[in-house]
């Protein structure tokens, strides 16, 4: 599979958009949290900060209007103590001049005081040195002690306000009312001046529970207002803020789902999250909890919040926001599948165009292979256009394919056209070969074929062969009867081989038996030949030649040697030598040379060897030549042994040296041996 | 086989090495045959030639006769060896001239 290019292709580009995409997705992924969350971090501080100056100014309001109204309520006390101050001036004055003992005196002034119209929820009261109440608005309570009263730091509200009074002139109290058993206790809040004529101490109270159903109305329009602010407000996409006391009492609840946070515990230290969260605040810089809680379902999977914390001393009151961690990473996480989506969508895009391209690539080389592996069966004798099946790809495909294509075509021509020329050779060589071997025939016909030849003349036997290293051969023999007693024999060798050597040859044949026809001399046939070769020889071809003529009846030889390579006479306990005498040159090279004729006696048994120079110089693969010394060796003990027998293994000889190496020329060989007249007579005569 | 020429005193030296046989011999014959001029003295050294067949005899014999035939000459120098012997087999040495050096040869051409 991972052999073919489409497959390697896609796999490519699919492992290239996957890395990208991968680092693409894990950079994004990880910055954009890393942003996400800072941004949000920043964000919740920053509404954090903005609740905290809101909760700040609410709050300096309330605390505002509440210092306004006691202001209010305590410049009304001071008024009442006046004007209780100057009745009382006023009584005592009249009661002087009426001349009114002073306990008539004292009875007229608390009666006026206690006759005093008041404004609801405020009374005058009077008392002296020892907590008695000499006068008060409320009936009930005149003539009691002020002993039970305790102001607001548990001290006995008389005391507390003699010692100020009496030397301030004036003091102020809080204190819990509780004189009235009829009336539920109520907190007032008391005016004081000392009246040191009379050793009183003039009071004017009110009731608190106005101011402080005032304050907590503020309050709660303050909280209401906070809880519909806090309502909008939104961190990431549903954390909120909330807001609660000290005591863990919540003030503002969280949005939904975290009503039970207060209470719940820190999973790792174990430590409710009130402490938790009172101990963030107590840090001195802003810090988050990230804690893991199983809301808003109790038994659901933990959902990681992060929490911030501030608190507002002077409230005692702690400001909470709370935000979701899965909410905060949830656009990082939204960006990051969103762009995982974009990358799906590129990726099946470019498989598909890869996918495409690969096939658009591939179809045709599998086509181009089915196309080579259909080659070999392909008969190229026959006529065809090539490049059948895919003809069209070149003009098609401009790129390698296309090329490819183009290349496959021009060979397929190239060897139609070989092929077709090969044919044409072969048929022209078949031919030739076929004529070579009639005309091989033909030559070997002009030899004489027939050994041993006279086997019924006993003066001499022969033997003779030609080997050809071509079809056709330059070298030739003969040998014949000029008439009973003269016998006539040659070798040559024409120079070349092959066709133009047969024909010389052949011609050379002719001249020699047409010339021994008409002479006896065989320096003067060798004349002739020689005149009538040269004369019409445009090539320089020529032919060396041995002719021999024998008188069988006398043993007297007389031999011609026009360059041809010397003869080797085998005589009686003597070793054999070469007869190296010359008549003249090669024959048919040059005219007008007169040849001279050699002589020499033969004793029987003499046996004499022709051959031609495929015999000496015959090379073997390493080009070394049979030579002239192996010859006269292995011709050293031949003397005796019939002419066929010594050819045999002369040739013999010359094939063990030659070995596995070409034939390099016509090898020829002509063994003559007499055996003298005497013995039975000449026969025929 | 490989051929070089020369020319000293306007006598063209052809030096022959290597063999000349029936393979050769055509290479050899076309390579004389360029190197010829009409009416040229021409002296084939042979002292580098190891071996000649009758192909090769051929081929000198060719260009004796062209030679011949445009008033030229032909003379051989350094024929030594079996070059010699086969030269002397064929009763070459009695057609051409052979001078024991390249330098006598020349001096011996008009």
């Amino acid at each position: 599979m991972f052999h073919s290019l489409k497959t390697r292709l896609c796999l490519l580009i699919f492992l290239t958009l996957a890395l990208v995409a991968g680092l693409v997705l894990f950079f994004t992924h990880r910055d954009v949290v890393t942003a996400m969350s800072a941004a949000e971090e920043r964000s919740a501080g920053n509404v954090l900060d903005l609740a905290e100056l809101g909760l700040r100014s609410g709050y300096r309001n309330l605390l505002q209007s509440r210092v306004d109204a006691v202001r209010a309520h305590r410049r009304t006390l001071e008024g009442m103590a006046l004007v209780a101050e100057s009745g009382l001036d006023a009584v005592f004055l009249a009661a002087r001049n009426a001349g009114l003992p002073t306990h008539e005196a004292k009875e007229q002034a608390r009666q006026w005081l206690n006759s005093l119209e008041t404004t609801a929820g405020s009374e005058f009261l009077l008392f002296d040195r020892q907590g008695l109440l000499l006068a008060h608005s409320d009936q009930a309570v005149r003539g009691q002690r002020l002993d039970e009263v305790q102001d607001s730091k548990g001290i006995p509200l008389a005391e507390a306000v003699w010692a100020e009074a009496t030397q301030q002139g004036e003091a102020a109290a809080t204190f819990l009312w509780t004189l009235n058993p009829s009336l539920p206790p109520a907190k007032k809040f008391g005016w004081f001046t000392s009246y040191p004529a009379m050793g009183w101490i003039i009071g004017a109270s009110a009731d608190l529970e106005e101011l402080e159903v005032e304050g907590a109305r503020k309050r709660a329009e303050l909280l209401a207002n906070l809880q519909s602010n806090f309502a909008t407000i939104r961190i990431a996409r549903t954390g909120s803020l909330f807001l609660f006391d000290q005591e863990g009492r919540m003030l503002i609840e969280p949005a939904a789902g975290e009503s039970g946070l207060l209470a719940s515990r820190h999973p790792e230290s174990g430590k409710g999250l009130l402490t938790e969260l009172q101990e963030l605040a107590a840090g001195k810089s802003r810090q988050s909890l990230r804690i893991d809680l199983p809301y808003p379902a109790p038994d659901g999977p933990p959902r990681t919040r992060e929490l911030f914390c501030v608190q507002l001393k002077s409230l005692g009151w702690y400001l909470g926001a709370i935000a979701y961690v899965d909410e905060i990473h949830a656009p990082a996480r939204e960006l990051v599948a969103r762009l995982s989506l974009v990358f799906v969508a590129v990726f099946l895009f470019s498989l598909t165009i890869a996918l495409w391209f690969s096939l658009r690539m591939t179809r045709p080389l599998n086509t181009l292979a089915a196309y080579a592996k259909a080659l070999p069966e392909t008969d190229f004798s026959a006529a065809a256009v090539p490049g059948a099946g895919i003809a069209d790809l070149p003009d098609r495909r401009r790129d390698e394919v296309g090329r490819l294509a183009g290349a496959l075509i021009f060979m397929e021509g190239s060897l139609r056209e070989n092929i077709r020329h090969l044919i044409a050779t072969t048929a022209s060589k078949e031919r030739m070969e076929g004529e070579l071997g009639v005309a091989r025939e033909i030559q070997l016909g002009l030899l004489p074929k027939t050994l041993p030849p006279f086997p019924n003349r006993p003066e001499f036997d022969l033997h003779a062969m030609l080997e050809a290293a071509r079809e056709v051969g330059g070298d030739l023999y003969d040998f014949f009867f000029l008439d009973e007693r003269f016998f006539c024999f040659a070798v040559g060798d024409v120079s070349g081989k092959g066709v133009p050597a047969s024909l010389f040859m052949a011609i050379s044949r002719t001249l020699l038996r047409s010339a021994a026809a008409r002479d006896r001399d065989p320096a003067s046939i060798m004349t002739t030949m020689n005149n009538d070769l040269a004369a019409s020889n445009p090539s320089s071809m020529f032919v060396t030649l041995f002719v021999g003529i024998l008188d069988l009846q006398s043993g007297r030889l007389l031999y011609a040697n026009g360059g041809h390579n010397p003869a080797v006479l085998l005589g009686k306990g003597a070793p054999p030598t070469f007869m190296t005498a010359r008549s003249g040159p090669l024959v048919g090279a040059m005219e007008d040379i007169d040849y001279r004729v050699l002589e020499m006696q033969l004793a029987p048994g003499d046996t004499l060897f022709l051959y031609t120079d495929g015999v000496t110089e015959a090379m073997d693969t390493g080009d070394h030549l049979y030579s002239d010394p192996r010859l006269l060796a292995i011709l050293a003990d031949q003397y005796g042994r019939e002419p066929q027998a010594v050819v045999e293994v002369v040739a013999e000889d010359v094939a063990r040296h030659v070995g596995d190496a070409e034939p390099s020329d016509d090898i020829t060989m002509l063994c003559l041996r007499f055996h003298g007249s005497g013995k039975d007579g000449p026969p025929g005569h | 086989m490989e051929l070089t020429s020369k020319t000293i005193d306007a006598v063209t030296v052809i030096s022959l090495q290597g063999r000349v046989d029936a393979f050769t011999a055509p290479a050899c014959e076309i390579g004389l045959k360029e190197r010829l001029t009409d009416g040229a003295a021409l002296v084939l050294d042979l002292g580098g030639l190891e071996y000649i067949s009758s192909a090769g005899l051929r081929v000198i014999l060719a260009v004796a006769k062209v030679l011949k035939s445009t008033s030229g000459k032909l003379v051989m120098a350094n024929v030594t060896g079996t070059v010699r012997e086969v030269f002397e087999i064929s009763g070459f040495g009695s057609i051409f001239t052979m001078y024991d050096s390249v330098d006598e040869a020349v001096a011996a051409l008009p």
